[in-house]
């Protein structure tokens, strides 16, 4: 087909969605017959259709739009004045000012001694690279060990070494063989815990099986241990207390290298800039991007702290790994554009002042008989649904079929809130808006929510 | 000159041009041997209580039958290859093997020992899924103990990191549930929990089959997961589509009392190997039996089983297993141990009573399984650092005795323990004498031990 020169109408976008364009991680069946939504602007937290429209976007794009959608002017700005000056250079043997300058931006704000940053082009390329970097570090210093533990449902890319990390066997196995030798252990999922188990005796409980599992794979051929500081997958699982710093000592008994995946998590979800900080992770590495640059351009970083890179400071070494487009001088100019706009808006403060009232107000929805339970911190949360309060009994495979995609993705998008309903674990509502949103949004997601979750209830048990 | 040849009772690393597996040793040289009785080079005789060292020589040596059946069939053709040709006694030993086989095993497939038959059932696991459209199953579950083989392929199977270690990560990686022993788990409940949750994680389409033993040997030995773990199991086959594969390398043949250990399981297998006790040490010979739903799979489908290696069914390993087969029917052996096993786990259980470190004495047949622990609490493992089970081997030689004992693992799923496994053969006087060793032997080294 030859290319168009004026803009599509909506139903010639329609049309030539519906013979080109591949969406990700999408049904193409349910397209055949029903229209695909075609989102053609945005402001705050607000985006419009081609049909005119409006939705509250409650995943900020996917966890990734975290100052909203109103600041393309200012960014278009600076991306177009980097363009003029210097469009594209590499970062290998040479490297240009934006690439330096971001480089210095990312280590101020990232946690203690983690003061080295890679760049890379997305989440699934930065959990790509430190697996990488961990297997070299430790060879770099005579030891070989090459394995990655994660944690269950955890997610965590799709690239091949990204995807074998992934702890959501459905993604994995189309795909095998993969890269082997990821050892999976249990994550932070505390709601279906038997009664009466304290806080102290769960984390002692993963810890246990943290350990075991990496004496299981052999302690001396263990790389990395990577974990989201607040696993999205399953339903924004934060950590019990005492849990990092037991995973900390774990991974230091061991020599093993630590990597928060902060994809989701840095530059201020939970309310600081990066969630390490937060939970006093103290990590050797971070993995960042949605919120790098807001997604307002394609780019993703590997943090690595002074210890990481000591090895590679030597000799002939060097960390074998790159990519034409990692750090990007335009990329790197709207990132830096994108954090000076949230410190100017006080974004990150904001997040942190917001928490509890954004919290109070989803609680309500605890009222409902479908509502098992409510969990996250910051601006990411998720709700359970569940079939019997009392015994958290959960939806079989079936019912979460029809509940989440024949009729709560459908009703909410008709009620004009985007957020999402996923069944990687247990089924989960996920509210994640961006960090722009105040007391206002809290109440119109919170109130759509309660309407359609009521009405799911009333259809589901009279199904 | 030639090292080895020097005539002593023992031949040390740096005297022999033999690559050894233990450098360290000094192995007796084994001159000869009837019976159950061992002669090494200076005459000395040494009673065999595990079959050769190694779970083999169920009938004991020089059986005269066995030894014509060889000479006969070696002057008659000893080798052709069974890619080109078939030979009566491959034919008659497939019918007779079938003939013993639980209920629907119609087929065999012959190789040359233990590995290779345990390394052909992985194939043949794979090869039924392939042939059947569901290319997605390649993973294989066992217990994390569980001993399968040296070979690339069958000592992924094992979850020991101490024998795998050395050849990360270029095994395939394969899943381990720990074993239902009664230290941890002796319901069997936690293996299934565990096994649930590995399907589940791997996706159960990708599971290929569940391995193991129906009775241990050296991993754990003469240990059988609880009749729980077993029914359920078979629950998980049926869901999930997967395979059963019973590695019957040492129970096969009549070991624990019937003609497979499969036998006394509450589920039926869809593959069984069987290696050692076939030939009995007179010939290295191995057999897969499989379910006919799985020749049926490749009949209807590719119609080749592509997998071969040059000495499988032999017509001189052929007609030594076959004389094999003949000799335990015709002297009732597989009787002689399903009813004298108990009882001979009952004399080692009463000549161990007194002992601190033995924590129990299993036993199916003539299996037994002698399992110590720390004397402190009766639970925990002894500290490998005393090297009990080492001291146990060693011992019992110098008192004429052959014993097989398992070293600790550094997995924590399995402490020192000792493995015996007499020649069907054996007489009431010979198994009385293993009894009283075993015991002399405990005995002194229990009192060798720092108090």
């Amino acid at each position: 087909m030859s290319s168009t020169e004026t803009r599509m109408s909506a139903a010639e976008l329609q049309e030539a969605a519906r013979d080109h364009l591949w969406l990700h991680f999408t049904r193409m069946a349910g397209y055949r017959e029903s229209e695909l939504p075609v989102i053609v602007r945005g402001d705050g937290c607000y985006l419009e259709d081609v049909n005119g429209k409006r939705y509250l976007d409650a995943l900020a794009g996917l966890f990734s739009v975290n100052i909203g959608y109103g600041f393309g002017e200012e960014i278009g700005e600076a991306a177009a004045a980097q363009m003029r000056e210097l469009p594209f250079y590499i970062n290998w043997t040479y490297a240009h000012p934006r690439s330096i300058e971001l480089a210095a931006e990312v280590a101020g704000l990232a946690p203690g001694d983690l003061n080295r940053v890679f760049f890379v082009s997305g989440g699934s390329e930065a959990v790509e690279a430190a697996w990488k970097l961990a297997r070299q570090y430790h060879a770099a210093r005579g030891e070989r060990r090459w394995k990655a533990v994660a944690r269950r449902i955890a997610y965590h890319g799709t690239t091949m070494g990204a995807l074998s990390i992934n702890g959501i066997a459905q993604l994995r196995t189309p795909f095998e063989p993969l890269v082997p030798d990821v050892v999976h252990v249990r994550n932070t999922n505390r709601y279906h815990r038997p009664d009466g188990e304290t806080e102290e005796e769960f984390t002692a409980f993963l810890l246990e099986d943290l350990e075991s599992a990496i004496e299981q794979a052999g302690t001396d051929t263990v790389a990395m241990v990577i974990m989201e500081p607040v696993q999205n997958a399953g339903g924004a699982f934060t950590p019990p207390a005492g849990y990092f710093r037991g995973v900390r000592e774990i991974c230091d008994r061991y020599g093993i290298l630590l990597c928060a995946d902060e994809t989701i998590t840095g530059f201020g979800r939970v309310g600081d800039w990066f969630a390490s900080t937060r939970y006093d992770i103290r990590p050797d590495l971070i993995t960042s991007a949605k919120g790098l640059s807001s997604s307002y351009g394609v780019i993703g970083a590997l943090i690595a702290s002074d210890r990481v890179m000591e090895p590679f400071l030597e000799g002939t070494k060097m960390y074998a790994h790159g990519m034409t487009f990692g750090g990007h001088p335009v990329q790197c100019a709207v990132a830096l554009k994108n954090i000076e706009i949230m410190k100017r808006e006080r974004i990150v403060e904001r997040v942190r002042e917001n928490e509890e009232r954004f919290r109070r107000t989803l609680s309500q929805l605890l009222e409902l008989e479908i509502a098992g339970d409510l969990r996250g911190a910051g601006y990411f949360w998720a709700l359970e649904i569940v079939k019997d309060k009392a015994t958290k009994e959960t939806f079989s495979p079936e019912e979460c079929e029809w509940l989440l995609r024949d009729f709560l993705s459908p009703r909410l998008f008709e009620r004009g809130l985007i957020c999402r309903a996923d069944d990687r674990g247990d089924p989960v509502i996920q509210i994640s808006p961006p960090l722009v949103a105040g007391p206002a949004q809290f109440d119109e997601i919170t109130g759509i929510l309660g309407d359609v979750l009521a009405e799911a209830w009333t259809k589901f048990t009279s199904r | 000159m030639a090292r080895g040849v020097s005539g002593e009772a023992v031949v040390r690393a740096h005297e022999t041009s033999v690559f050894p597996r233990e450098l360290d040793k000094a192995y007796p040289l084994i001159e000869r041997a009837e019976g159950v009785w061992l002669y090494d080079a200076a005459g000395n005789a040494i009673l065999d209580a595990v079959g050769g060292g190694a779970m083999v020589t169920s009938l004991g040596y020089g059986v005269r039958e066995l030894v014509e059946a060889a000479r006969e069939q070696a002057g008659r053709i000893p080798f052709v290859y069974n890619l080109r040709a078939t030979t009566p006694p491959q034919e008659r030993l497939a019918a007779e093997l079938v003939s013993i086989a639980p209920e629907g095993f119609g087929r065999v497939h012959f190789v040359t020992g233990g590995s290779e038959a345990n390394e052909l059932a992985l194939r043949l696991a794979r090869s039924y899924h392939v042939e059947r459209g569901e290319t997605s199953r390649w993973r294989f579950v066992t217990q994390a103990q569980a001993y399968h083989g040296p070979t690339w392929a069958t000592l992924a199977l094992t979850g020991r990191p101490g024998l795998q270690r050395p050849y990360e990560p270029y095994l395939s990686p394969q899943l381990h549930i720990p074993p239902s022993t009664w230290r941890f788990d002796p319901t069997g409940e936690a293996a299934l929990e565990a096994l649930d949750r590995a399907i589940e994680e791997a996706g159960p389409e990708t599971i290929a089959a569940f391995f193991s033993e129906p009775v241990s040997a050296a991993a754990l030995p003469a240990y059988s997961p609880p009749e729980r773990f077993w029914r359920g199991l078979d629950e998980r086959r049926r869901e999930h589509g997967f395979l059963v594969c019973l590695d019957e390398v040492v129970t096969g043949m009549g070991r624990t009392g019937t003609w497979f250990a499969a036998d006394q399981l509450p589920l039926v297998p869809d593959v069984i190997t069987t290696a050692k006790g076939l030939g009995a040490g007179y010939a290295p010979i191995g057999a897969v039996l499989c379910r006919d739903e799985l020749y049926e799979a490749v009949a209807a489908g590719s119609r080749s089983f592509e997998h071969g290696h040059t000495w499988d069914g032999a017509p001189l390993s052929c007609a030594v297993a076959l004389a094999v087969v003949a000799y335990l029917k015709s002297h009732r052996l597989v009787e002689r141990v399903r009813e004298r096993g108990p009882r001979l786990r009952e004399e080692l259980q009463a000549a161990l009573r007194g002992s601190r470190i033995v924590r129990e004495v299993r036993g199916r047949g003539f299996l037994l399984g002698i399992d110590y622990a720390d004397p402190s609490d009766g639970t925990s493992f002894l500290d490998p650092a005393l090297r009990v089970a080492s001291r146990v081997d060693e011992e019992a030689l110098r008192r004429g005795l052959l014993v097989y004992s398992t070293q600790p693992t550094a997995d924590g799923y399995a402490g020192d323990q000792t493995l015996l496994a007499p020649a069907f053969v054996s007489s009431d006087e010979e198994l009385a004498l293993i009894v009283k060793r075993v015991a002399d032997t405990v005995e002194a080294v229990e009192a060798s031990l720092p108090s």
